[in-house]
């Protein structure tokens, strides 16, 4: 039975018949978290982790219909039973564990394993199939320590201070920039941050997050600017030359890559799981197949192929299977067409009050 | 090690060198000291030799990371660099276990460089079985990533020497307390690869250290000369070539350019006439490709000077000449407080006498002549192997601090073009590059030089930017098309073939003067005018 289909929306639930992540409008979302290659606007109804639902409506509008599950809580959708459980992505980033007919799939989303002040950790969740990202699924990919790679940041700071130079920090507005600010020794002076950093910031406040002051007064020299990419060159941060940029990512592990982003230093630090760290995941998720998505998914179903794990790629976002072909009547018993349930309903409408009583004890067993 | 990999990572980011050499020193031996110096400042007698192939590197990580080779050569596709390749994957593997004790540790962690470099050697010489790579990868692992990847470079023969060397002996120089020009003079005539080599350089200064000491003289550029001093100048031909100086030592001649790139050895020609100077003896010159009568492309001297050692064949190719431009010291004697008109006199009794006959080291002509004289010489002074003129005060010292050689570069080539490409990053305070074209043959536009366009103001950058947006055509990243309107003049310095090249030509120092738009694309200057030009200055200067 396939819980989750690749489709060209994106990864799709026949049974539920909700999708997760999808790349274009639908009626039904579970939203992994809120990066715009994961939440799209125009969607009918939204499922999210509450502490996601800030930023989903920072990126999405007020005006969406969105809803929250709490961690670890469990709601029946058509006979499928849907839990979030941490990813420690960004903040609200969920694994989305999808139960039927007692087979377990679980849909990790973006994740990390490093420690993040600013999100909760992602925790193991044990499965029949594992859909993992592996957008770093390469043995050359292997993280610092985050405190070692923070002390090379706050040492060039540092050197940058002393000499009058500013530090120009490049991340992505949402995740990275927080965790950073909430990291950084605060006696090395101001931090200015980006707007587009700064409407971020106000969601992660919103749902709970504390993170220190930021100035609001223009960057001037020697200050630590945190700033995405697009904004190096433009006026506003004119006013804190001299200064030095560095790119804070994981692609930062390569010089090549390095070079490509043309800056002078790179610092690595990802939002993503590393080799090892992806390998210690599916050896404890206990999976019996693993689907591989983004970045080097052929590299990594090939590996697992040869160690003896049966690895598939997960493709979405290109036509490979229409969901109307699908046929649910083989694989839910509780198809639209026979249950009274409503023509569109809603990932909240399909509740199981029996299903939460069971809230700890959802796991399969043997799993 | 720590500090090994800090001054790694100060030379890769060009940040804090100075300073990191200064620490590096503080707390190296004197075999690592030397090793560092080769491998990230270069030279030395031993070019780094491969001791490990990539394949060997292959199977190496595939066994002691216990992944298939498929996927140990895919992760080091992702980097373009096997040797940092190898040191990301070699952090997967788990820290090799410490045996005995935290001195054990610290040996592992801290360990010298050279001795691990040693142990990698010595292991790889071994027969290659499963046991040794292990053993090779756990002495790599136990190094930081930044050191793993030098000494990998090392291994590889593919060390990238990048460094600066005076950045490398103002560090040394603040640790062991010996002036830089004395550092300098022993790095460039003692070049072994040696903890002993390092010992000298670093011991107390002798009584002949001044011997073969020079100061560093720029040649300042100008862009216009005092006329009413005319009486007090000396011309000479501003020789397209490499600057070196050539010192008279005990043990031999010894040759030394700017930035110190041993030339020892490379121009056994030269050193034939100049054994016969007096020991002590320094002159100043310009090494050229060919000869004064006929010089060489300064590509055929750098394709020379690239081989370590000049063979018979090659010093046919490609003759050199020492062109000796002043002289510092007369055997023993300092003559840099004396004047130039001194100096030269006694240049040009060494010329007549010991040089003689000298084929391979010739005598800068000098022209004393009025100012007038002077502006006709420099209206001859674009030739192949010259660019300009020099002008030198009669009475200056040879000093850095009193001075002032003048070049006077030659009269710039003006010639209009269209703009036809421009690249544009999104940093508006970047700069806006412009691929510049002129007619060809058959009316086409040939792409014939690139300059970075200037603006005197925002608003003449935003009506620039507005000009770009209505007349681009297409657009590849960065690069606009333009549609062929803007005319634009522009000048460069100097030509060089280029048969790789679509105009077949090469610019030097092109530079955008000004946009023209009282000009049409129908009057812009056709390929064949350019080449006429070329063919003009390249008239032989004998």
């Amino acid at each position: 039975m396939n819980l989750l289909v690749p489709t060209e929306r994106g990864l799709y639930c026949p049974v539920g018949d909700f999708h997760i992540d999808p790349s274009r409008a639908v009626p039904r979302a579970i939203v992994t978290h809120a990066h715009a290659d994961h939440a799209v606007k125009g969607c009918g109804k939204y499922l999210a982790a509450p502490d996601c639902l800030p930023l989903l409506r920072h990126r999405l509008g007020r005006g969406i219909e969105a809803e929250g599950l709490e961690y670890g809580r469990s709601r029946r959708v058509r006979g499928v039973r849907i839990s979030l459980h941490p990813a420690g992505h960004v903040l609200g980033s969920i694994q989305v564990r999808l139960e039927c007919r007692g087979e377990v799939w679980v849909a990790t989303g973006d994740y990390k394993r490093q420690p993040d002040p600013t999100c909760r950790p992602f925790e193991p969740v044990p499965c029949h199939v594992l859909l993992t990202e592996t957008t770093f699924g390469l043995p050359i990919y292997v993280w610092p320590e985050a405190d070692e790679e923070l002390q090379r940041i706050e040492s060039w700071r540092r050197r940058n201070r002393e000499r009058g130079v500013s530090s120009l920090l490049l991340v992505y507005s949402l995740g990275k920039a927080q965790r950073l600010l909430a990291s950084l020794a605060p006696d090395l002076g101001p931090i200015h941050v980006h707007d587009a950093i700064a409407g971020v910031n106000a969601a992660y406040r919103e749902a709970g997050i504390e993170l220190p002051t930021t100035a609001i007064d223009p960057p001037s020299a020697g200050s630590t600017v945190l700033t995405v990419p697009q904004a190096v060159g433009t006026r506003w941060l004119a006013a804190a030359a001299p200064y030095e940029t560095a790119y804070v990512s994981g692609w930062m592990r390569t010089r090549r890559r390095r070079q490509q982003r043309g800056t002078g230093r790179g610092f690595v630090m990802s939002d993503h799981v590393d080799w090892p760290a992806l390998m210690r995941t599916i050896r404890e998720s206990g999976a019996e197949r693993v689907g591989a998505m983004h970045g080097s998914t052929a590299e990594v179903v090939r590996f697992l192929r040869e160690q003896g794990t049966e690895a598939f790629e997960v493709r979405t976002g290109r036509p490979q299977l229409d969901p109307a072909t699908i046929d649910r009547a083989e694989s839910f018993d509780e198809s639209p067409a026979s249950s009274n349930a409503p023509a569109h309903p809603s990932l909240g409408e399909a509740d199981d009050a029996a299903d939460d009583a069971d809230d700890g004890d959802d796991r399969p067993e043997g799993v | 090690m720590r500090r090994f990999a800090a001054l790694v990572e100060a030379i890769e980011t060009s940040a804090g060198v100075v300073e990191a050499w200064t620490d590096w020193f503080r707390v190296a031996g004197s075999a690592d000291a030397m090793l560092s110096i080769r491998l990230l400042v270069g030279g030395g007698k031993e070019r780094s030799r491969r001791r490990l192939t990539a394949a060997r590197l292959r199977r190496l990580l595939g066994t002691a990371l216990a992944l298939p080779e498929w996927l140990i050569e895919r992760s080091l596709g992702e980097s373009d660099d096997a040797a940092e390749g190898g040191a990301l994957l070699l952090s997967a593997m788990p820290f090799p276990e410490v045996e005995a004790g935290e001195a054990a540790a610290s040996e592992r962690t801290e360990g010298s460089l050279h001795r691990r470099l040693e142990r990698l050697t010595t292991r790889l010489d071994e027969p290659e079985s499963d046991e040794t790579d292990c053993a090779i990868a756990a002495t790599l692992r136990e190094t930081d990533e930044t050191t793993r990847r030098v000494l990998l470079r090392a291994l590889l023969g593919t060390s990238r020497p990048t460094g600066s060397m005076r950045a490398m002996l103002t560090g040394l120089g603040r640790v062991c307390g010996v002036p830089i020009d004395v550092l300098e003079d022993r790095t460039a005539r003692d070049t072994g690869d040696d903890a002993a080599t390092f010992e000298r350089w670093i011991a107390p200064c002798a009584a002949d250290d001044s011997i073969g000491r020079w100061p560093r003289v720029p040649l300042t550029m100008i862009d216009a000369l005092p006329t009413d001093r005319d009486e007090a100048w000396s011309a000479e031909w501003n020789w397209v070539g490499l600057r070196v100086r050539l010192v008279r030592h005990r043990s031999g001649v010894r040759w030394s350019a700017d930035d110190l790139e041993p030339l020892t050895g490379k121009l056994p020609e030269a050193c034939e006439g100049a054994e016969r100077l007096a020991v002590g003896t320094v002159l100043d010159g310009i090494l050229i490709a060919g000869s004064m009568a006929a010089p060489r492309p300064r590509g055929d001297l750098e394709r020379r000077l690239a081989r370590r050692r000049s063979t018979a064949a090659d010093r046919r190719a490609v003759p050199v000449t020492f062109v000796a431009i002043d002289l510092l010291h007369d055997g023993l004697e300092d003559r840099r407080r004396e004047t130039w008109t001194e100096r030269r006199e006694r240049l040009e009794q060494l010329f007549a006498t010991t040089l003689a006959d000298a084929a391979s080291i010739a005598l800068s002509p000098a022209f004393r002549e009025s100012f007038s004289k002077l502006q006709e010489r420099h209206r001859e002074s674009r030739r192949p192997g010259i660019d300009g003129l020099v002008l030198k005060p009669l009475e200056a010292p040879y000093d850095p601090e009193t001075i002032r050689w003048f070049v006077l570069p030659p009269q710039p080539f003006r010639w209009t073009a269209v703009l036809r490409l421009v690249r544009q990053t999104g940093d508006v305070a970047s700069t806006i590059e412009g691929s510049f074209s002129v007619r060809g043959v058959g009316g086409e536009f040939v792409p014939f030089a690139q300059a970075p366009l200037s603006f005197g103001s925002d608003e003449e950058r935003t009506e620039f930017e507005a000009l770009l947006k209505r007349t681009t055509i297409a657009r590849f990243g960065p690069v606009r098309e333009l549609e062929p309107e803007q005319v634009y003049e522009l000048e460069c310095a100097g030509f060089e073939p280029a048969p790789r090249r679509r105009s077949g030509l090469a610019l030097r120092g092109v530079r955008v003067i000004r946009r023209c738009d009282e000009r049409t694309v129908d009057t812009i200057d056709s390929l064949a005018d350019l080449q006429a030009a070329w063919r003009i200055t390249s008239i032989d200067p004998t």
